[in-house]
């Protein structure tokens, strides 16, 4: 047994039930002969799940039979440790987790795998596949490492990357690739999946709080159905008045955008900034914690929407600083500081 | 300082070619210093008390007041090593060396610009110690260490590590024991080595008493601490010396000179003769315009925040001049001032913190404009140094107190302010690597099958806090704690967290013992707002004890059968009866008595099955359940 997200998941093509139209496509693509990947969209939209599947069509049972290997790189400087999940048809890298020392996994690990052809004979296909996950945070001299072996080595080769949004991804590797955008199901598709989980666990589950959770999750069918297996676990009977348990750190979140909204002082500034700093040491990605106070500041009904103008405005500006700047806090802070004074500005 | 003893100078400069006045008017004997009296006498009184030990005369144990209690063969003083520490101008080493040639010492002095490893200490000290100059010296040696904060602290020659055997007294053979060695120590001359004691004084000089290196010597040390001169002294002193020199010069002018070098002797000095070469005449606006008057004094980070965050008041700041001294508006004085204390501190990174962490405190007007002012600073700041850092562009380093004054430009007032250290923001990394670290061997401990979807990211964001409501669900409380509903909750909860590689352990906090996931990923998850314990103890040990179960029939299944079913037959039993610490000991006692049921049972079910294995936990500690004796029988 295991989580609901891991036993329902959809393990073949025909099986998945969000974005049918480009599961077809994705079907007549591995019968004929396959392009290399680019697949993005949201987190949670079933990217990852697709690949899965895609593996599965390619090479049958052989690709689930996996496992993990730490392969360790010398540079000048120092060792790195990389995970590698493998099988014997396919292989999969997360280059981020080294940071910009990515250009080297690919230089090696890749050309190494391009090199050698597929040593099953009974493959039934001639060529591997690697799977790069959040290609999106690769470097950009990694990513030119990449575009020279994507050509050379088509015969032996096919590469899938993964990733959230196609705009850090350099634009030769965007042309050798083929785009597949992967979007988040509707709010009708995830209720009805939930309903499906619920009528096989035999859970009573109403349409309109499978709507309600499939809302709340902000249509992320994996926050919705580890959300509804949170909720069956703490809770026999499942009414439609019942509490959505929300995340701990959105809730946070929200917390801090009800004080903004309250006061604008100096003092909420420093309160907020406590709050900022919990959520950093929990490791959430200050650009996360950005724009979801932005977002909740946006769609709060309490500030007036000549205020949301200048609110989004100024959060695209932050953004653009945290990025090229090194104390994450400051910029936060600053943020927060101006969204203030822009609800300060329309109240009087 | 009387009129003969300065004559005594001026003879010495008829005779001698003009040199620096520091060397010119370095006391030559006890009488000439002009210090604190008290430490000078602290010092003498300390090398006075070597004279039994080095020269073999005076009265043991009489005259010697310190040293009733302490009982030494060689009637030194308890602490071996004088360790004198004080800021840099104020007689230190100029006293260290009177006092040695007041009591008849031939001096070896050993400082920064020697080599000082470990190398040193076995040749150049030890020599210096064990040994005189037979032919044309007859003094006995002292050793001055001067600037021993120098030192480094680490290697296997460390220095002060070395120093300290030395003074324990080190081992040594016996043929090299040095004639200076008194008679008494005859006996262990036999032994192949002897405890060679330190028979003569070590006085070791340091600006920085608080150094890392020193903190071993600081034991063993008499620590002589010198305070800074005070001014109305040290002026006093100036005019004397100006009058001999022929610089005209009153009073005040060169109060204001001692004030503005802090009591450095040697800087006033130097200044005046520097002054001396242009004029004849030395007045308060010379002083305030030479550079050489200022000293590049470290100010502490906190005197530097204070300075930021409050206003000087007019009294001060006329006083101040000194200072700032090209200053000729308000505005310009405040900026020059502060750019000199920020940049000679130079640790940019703490000054901005601090400000950053204590700036929301202070009361001010127009909050809105001035938070976004000194917001765009900050950023500003930040660029540099993000630049500074990434890119070596360290031409960028000149611009940094700028961002830094600011703070007092917006948010300095006339109340003395209450200031903290800057913590958060290293306590806040401090926190996030840990939790990174968490997180890592969360994720590793995940079956290969689930982890494939999820990366770290993810994990935080999306998944870490379902999964811990997930493993703590809610049971049946109503009685039956055993009722099926609940039996099939646990044994999924134990799956999932079997296959997360998660795990209830037993941890004693405050005397009492809870029950704690592992590894933690509640500190991953929950946050201070709601921080409370995720149920109950009681939920929380019968889904480590189902885990249990689980691990020991996945192990066992390969090989027994029927296991399945009694492991679940005792823990049923358990759950009503036993209570406490989760300890197996298998086969601890009882062992026959089990095996015979066992076989008993094996037979009835066919003969052909592998002995099953009884276990059975051993429980300690108070526990507020009902004890029943109960026989092992009834189990089974």
């Amino acid at each position: 047994m295991s989580l609901w997200i891991d036993k329902y998941r959809p393990t073949t093509l025909e099986n998945l039930t969000f974005n049918q139209g480009l599961s077809r496509k994705l079907k007549n693509l591995t019968d004929s002969d396959f392009p290399h990947l680019l697949i993005f969209g949201p987190s949670g939209a079933g990217k990852k799940t697709r690949i899965l599947c895609i593996l599965k069509e390619l090479f049958g049972d052989g690709a689930e039979k996996i496992k993990i290997d730490q392969r360790s790189f010398e540079t000048q400087r120092k060792k790195l440790d990389i995970n590698i999940i493998s099988s014997k048809y396919h292989i999969e890298l997360t280059p981020s987790d080294v940071g910009t020392y990515d250009k080297i996994v690919f230089q090696e690990l890749l050309t190494e795998i391009a090199q050698t052809q597929q040593i099953d004979a009974d493959a039934k296909q001639r060529f591997k596949v690697v799977v790069i996950n959040e290609a999106d945070e690769i470097t950009r001299d990694a990513q030119a490492a990449l575009r020279r072996t994507m050509e050379k080595y088509m015969s032996n080769l096919r590469i899938i990357l993964c990733c959230n949004s196609t705009s850090r991804i350099i634009e030769p590797i965007r042309s050798r690739c083929m785009l597949i955008r992967v979007p988040l199901p509707s709010i009708d598709e995830i209720s009805t999946t939930l309903q499906h989980i619920a009528s096989n666990e035999e859970i009573h589950l109403s349409k309109s709080l499978a709507d309600k959770i499939s809302l709340q999750s902000q249509r992320n069918p994996r926050k919705a159905i580890l959300t509804f297996e949170v909720m069956a676990s703490q809770k026999k009977k499942l009414n439609d008045n019942v509490e959505i348990p929300k995340v701990d750190w959105e809730q946070v979140i929200d917390d801090i955008v009800g004080k903004i909204v309250k006061t604008q002082a100096a003092e909420t500034l420093s309160t907020v900034r406590q709050k900022i700093y919990e959520l950093q040491s929990h490791c959430i990605p200050p650009s996360l914690i950005l724009k979801k106070i932005a977002l909740g500041l946006f769609t709060n009904e309490d500030i007036h929407s000549k205020a949301k103008f200048d609110i989004i405005n100024s959060a695209t500006h932050y953004d653009h600083r945290l990025r090229t700047g090194r104390h994450s806090i400051f910029h936060i802070e600053a943020f927060v500081s101006s969204a203030m004074s822009a609800i300060l500005s329309t109240k009087y | 300082m009387s009129r003969m003893e300065i004559d005594s100078y001026d003879n010495e400069i008829t005779n001698i070619k003009p040199k620096l006045w520091v060397d010119k008017y370095r006391p030559k004997s006890y009488k000439d210093l002009v210090g604190d009296e008290s430490v000078n006498r602290d010092v003498l009184t300390w090398l006075v008390q070597w004279n039994y030990c080095v020269f073999e005369k005076g009265t043991p144990h009489k005259d010697n007041i310190i040293n009733t209690q302490f009982n030494d063969r060689w009637d030194r003083p308890e602490k071996k090593i004088l360790l004198l520490t004080g800021p840099p101008g104020c007689g230190k080493t100029t006293l260290a060396h009177v006092v040695a040639t007041h009591c008849g010492y031939n001096i070896v002095e050993i400082n920064a610009s020697d080599d000082r490893t470990g190398q040193v200490i076995k040749n150049k000290i030890k020599d210096a110690l064990e040994t005189r100059s037979a032919v044309f010296n007859k003094k006995p040696n002292m050793i001055i260490i001067d600037e021993i904060d120098g030192v480094s602290s680490s290697g296997d020659e460390n220095f002060v590590k070395l120093l300290l055997d030395l003074v324990d007294g080190e081992k040594q053979s016996s043929r090299d024991v040095n004639q200076l060695m008194p008679k008494g120590n005859k006996t262990s001359k036999k032994k192949k080595a002897v405890k060679k004691p330190l028979l003569r004084p070590i006085i070791c000089i340091c600006n920085d008493q608080y150094t890392a290196a020193l903190r071993p010597l600081k034991a063993y040390a008499k620590i002589v601490n010198f305070k800074r001169m005070q001014s109305n002294r040290l002026a006093k002193r100036l005019k004397e010396i100006c009058d001999r020199e022929k610089l005209s010069a009153d009073i005040t002018t060169l109060f204001v000179l001692a004030e503005s070098a802090e009591g450095d002797l040697r800087n006033c000095l130097t200044t005046l003769q520097f002054i001396k070469q242009s004029s004849n005449k030395v007045t308060r606006e010379l002083i305030l315009n030479t550079n050489i008057g200022q000293k590049d004094a470290n100010k502490s980070l906190f005197t530097i925040w204070e300075e930021i965050f409050q206003i000087r008041s007019s009294k001060i700041r006329s006083h101040d001049s000194v200072v700032a001294r090209n200053s000729e508006n308000n505005v310009d004085r405040y900026i020059s001032r502060l750019e000199f204390l920020i940049s000679t501190n130079g640790e940019y990174e703490k000054l901005m913190q601090g400000c950053f962490e204590n700036y929301l405190k202070y009361n001010f007007h127009d909050q809105k404009f001035k938070i976004s002012q000194i917001n765009e600073w900050i950023h500003f700041y930040d660029q540099i140094n993000h630049r500074s850092n990434s890119m070596q562009l360290f031409g960028l380093f000149a611009y940094f107190p700028y961002p830094i004054i600011c703070f007092h430009r917006f948010f300095s007032g006339v109340a003395h302010p209450h200031l903290e250290y800057p913590r958060k923001d290293y306590e806040c990394y401090v926190q996030q690597q840990a939790n990174e670290n968490i997180m890592s061997s969360a994720l590793n401990g995940i079956k290969t099958k689930y982890r494939l979807t999820l990366n770290r990211n993810i994990f935080i964001t999306e998944f870490v806090s379902y999964l811990l409501k997930i493993v703590s669900p809610e049971l049946e409380s109503d009685n039956g704690l055993s009722s099926n509903l609940n039996k099939s909750i646990l044994s999924r909860v134990a799956d999932i967290m079997l296959s997360f590689n998660l795990k209830y352990i037993q941890k004693i906090e405050d005397g009492k013992t809870i029950y704690a996931i592992e590894p933690p990923i509640d500190q991953l998850a929950l946050f201070s707002n709601k921080k409370r314990a995720f149920r109950s103890d009681m939920t929380k040990r019968l889904i480590a004890k189902e885990i249990d179960i689980k691990i020991e029939s996945a192990a066992g299944t390969r090989s027994i059968s029927v296991q399945n079913q009694k492991s679940s037959s005792i823990s049923q039993s358990e759950s009503k009866s036993l209570k406490g610490q989760e300890k197996q000991i298998l086969d601890f006692f009882g062992r026959p008595k089990t095996n015979m049921e066992l076989d008993k049972e094996s037979r009835q079910s066919g003969g052909n099955l592998i002995k099953p294995k009884v276990w059975y936990r051993y429980h300690e500690g108070s526990s507020k359940a009902v004890r029943t004796k109960m026989k092992l029988k009834n189990f089974l």
